[in-house]
């Protein structure tokens, strides 16, 4: 029979004491960096590791540091490192890539977080040659549940972009064009946080508009619609080509202001809890799941046949097709072929010339989406295949005028 | 008509002719009205390009949609509906399996087909891209095929030949043999 003496009860106060501080620091509140002037209204960030889609080694923390520093200057106030690591070691945040609604929820209660930076690498290149770097970065609200979109931008920059005149304009060093790359998606993201409106998503080029599309005239002018973006089939060489070409589509969908798009983070939560395992695409079951789950009314998803950022002749090529998917039918409402190279429509000069698969896949999507809103000069299904007539017509100039002439 | 006439006269007909190859078969008893929904099944790839089938079955798709004639079953629900019906070999389904399959994914009819050729084919020192397939399209009460056609698009012709160029993009073959194609269902 063992007793408690005063100096053993004494210990396991002080122990129990040191348990109870321990305790209350986890689980104080982390602190925020700000720059001097920036008032307490604004708007409080968390910036996720940054999600390595290049396939290769990247300075990715020291990307994140100049993103932190440009969004400080911004006028944001950024969740400490040590606050974040400390929330995702006790969440188990592993995936990077986006934020589920429990995660969401977490970092609104605990953090007092307004809205995440996601932000990817899709294209690193430093070995030889001329440098090139592609960054997408989307803030994700934590104020709607499930979380949504509210700012998306993304850059896809390479060295030659501008020559200019005997290859003045050439950028050899990657730090020089990475510092470039941070600043236009920061740019774009002070000009948000400052209360700008989305800027729009302009007009497409006539070049890169679907080859083949079918519209379904479902949606009403005026009217905002939820949407989830269900992941893209990969069938191309690119690894990452998938996640890529979908956040290139989200970005464009976000620009109109007409969808509020709920975040890929989500959508993948909500799959993988469900154990559904997609072949070759959405089906009517997958459907139900997704349009119920997060009170959707349309669904986007996708295929890319190819991405290949291998300047040939005919410069980077990216081909995918989409679909879009209404709640009431179930049907599909959009569905789209796209398919190009960065040397099409460039007859004189390399004038045009696209020079990264990044850079070819927004101006794609752009054209899609304004497709889809029947905002472009293509009004219809019959017009649209009229449009492949002139297909024809360009692929004889192409051939007429190769690349380069 | 004189005798060198009728020489250009038959030279223009076979060149004309010759620019588009293919067949068809039209089952004269049934009413191509009545379809409203078809699933595209994959597609069987006999050509040396890995991703052929995918890339014709895609455009085949949304051609067929943006036709505005027919609905097109999305690629996951067929993929869910083979899956369902125990079809064994999806890109050749038998009778018994397209008459499940109708049942499953609510379709009307069931289009299978063959890319018997895609890329490039090189004859002396001219190289050109060419697009070769063929599809059949069964109605899902009787399991019996309605409609067959063939197409091919592309190959060396004489400028190609003469200049060289390497020919069209595949991309445009492959949109023009399946415009061709869906042009021959309906019309």
């Amino acid at each position: 029979m063992s007793s408690v003496n005063f100096s053993n009860r004494k210990l396991a106060l002080v122990a129990a004491c040191v348990i109870l501080c321990a305790g209350c620091s986890m689980h104080k509140q982390p602190a925020l960096l700000r720059e001097a002037s920036v008032p307490d209204k604004s708007l409080r960030i968390a910036v996720l590791p940054i999600l390595n889609l290049s396939g290769k080694t990247a300075p990715l923390k020291g990307i994140r540091l100049a993103l932190i520093r440009r969004v400080l200057r911004a006028g944001g106030r950024v969740l400490d490192d040590d606050g974040l690591e400390r929330f995702m070691t006790r969440y188990r945040v592993r995936y990077i890539g986006g934020i589920d609604t429990a995660t969401a929820q977490a970092l609104k209660d605990e953090a007092g977080i307004d809205a995440v930076l996601v932000t990817s690498l899709e294209r690193y290149h430093a070995d030889e040659g001329l440098p090139a770097i592609a960054l997408t970065s989307r803030l994700v609200s934590t104020e709607y549940m499930p979380p949504r979109i509210i700012w998306m931008e993304s850059t896809s920059q390479a060295g030659d972009d501008s020559p200019g005149v005997l290859g003045l304009g050439l950028i050899t060093d990657i730090g020089r064009l990475q510092e470039k790359a941070i600043d236009r998606l920061t740019d774009s993201l002070a000009g948000f946080l400052s209360g700008k409106p989305l800027g729009g998503i302009g007009r497409g080029e006539w070049r890169f508009h679907p080859k083949l599309a079918y519209y379904a005239r479902y949606m009403v002018p005026g009217r905002k619609y939820r949407v989830a973006v269900a992941p893209f089939f990969n069938l191309s060489p690119t690894p990452e080509a998938d996640e890529i070409v979908a956040l290139q589509l989200i970005r464009q969908m976000v620009k109109t202001g007409v969808f509020e798009i709920i975040d890929p983070g989500v959508v993948r939560e909500k799959l993988l809890k469900r154990r559904v395992i997609m072949r070759e695409g959405v089906s009517a079951s997958d459907e139900d799941i997704l349009f119920n789950t997060m009170d959707a009314d349309l669904i986007v998803a996708g295929k890319v046949l190819n991405y290949d950022d291998a300047a040939g002749a005919s410069g980077p090529g990216v081909e995918f097709n989409v679909m879009v998917f209404e709640r009431k039918s179930k049907k599909a409402i959009w569905a789209s072929w796209s398919g190009n190279h960065g040397a099409d429509g460039v007859f004189f000069f390399d004038w045009g010339w696209v020079n990264t698969a990044g850079a070819l896949a927004s101006r794609m999507a752009k054209t899609v989406v304004r497709d889809m809103m029947s905002l472009g000069s293509i009004k219809d299904a019959r017009q649209l295949q009229e449009n492949t007539v002139t297909t024809g017509t360009w692929a004889f100039m192409q051939k007429a005028f190769p690349a380069g002439w | 008509m004189t005798i060198l006439g009728r020489v250009i006269l038959y030279a223009v007909l076979i060149l004309a002719f010759a620019c588009t190859s293919g067949g068809l078969y039209k089952d004269p008893k049934m009413d191509f009205g009545s379809i409203y929904t078809v699933a595209v099944m994959p597609l069987t790839n006999l050509s040396k390009e890995q991703m052929a089938s995918d890339r014709v079955r895609d455009v085949l798709a949304t051609m067929l949609l943006a036709s505005g004639d027919v609905y097109v079953v999305p690629p996951g629900e067929v993929a869910r509906g083979v899956s369902l019906a125990g079809v064994l070999n999806s890109a050749a389904p038998s009778t018994d399996e397209i008459k499940k399959l109708g049942t499953v994914l609510k379709a009307d009819a069931i289009i299978t087909g063959v890319v018997r050729e895609y890329g490039e084919v090189r004859s002396g020192s001219a190289t050109a891209n060419v697009l070769s397939l063929s599809f059949q399209m069964a109605e899902v009460q009787t399991g019996r095929v309605v409609w067959s056609v063939s197409s091919t698009e592309g190959g060396i012709d004489f400028l190609d030949r003469l200049f060289g160029g390497g020919g069209e993009p595949m991309n445009v073959i492959t949109e023009k043999t399946v415009k061709d194609v869906v042009s021959k269902l309906f019309k």
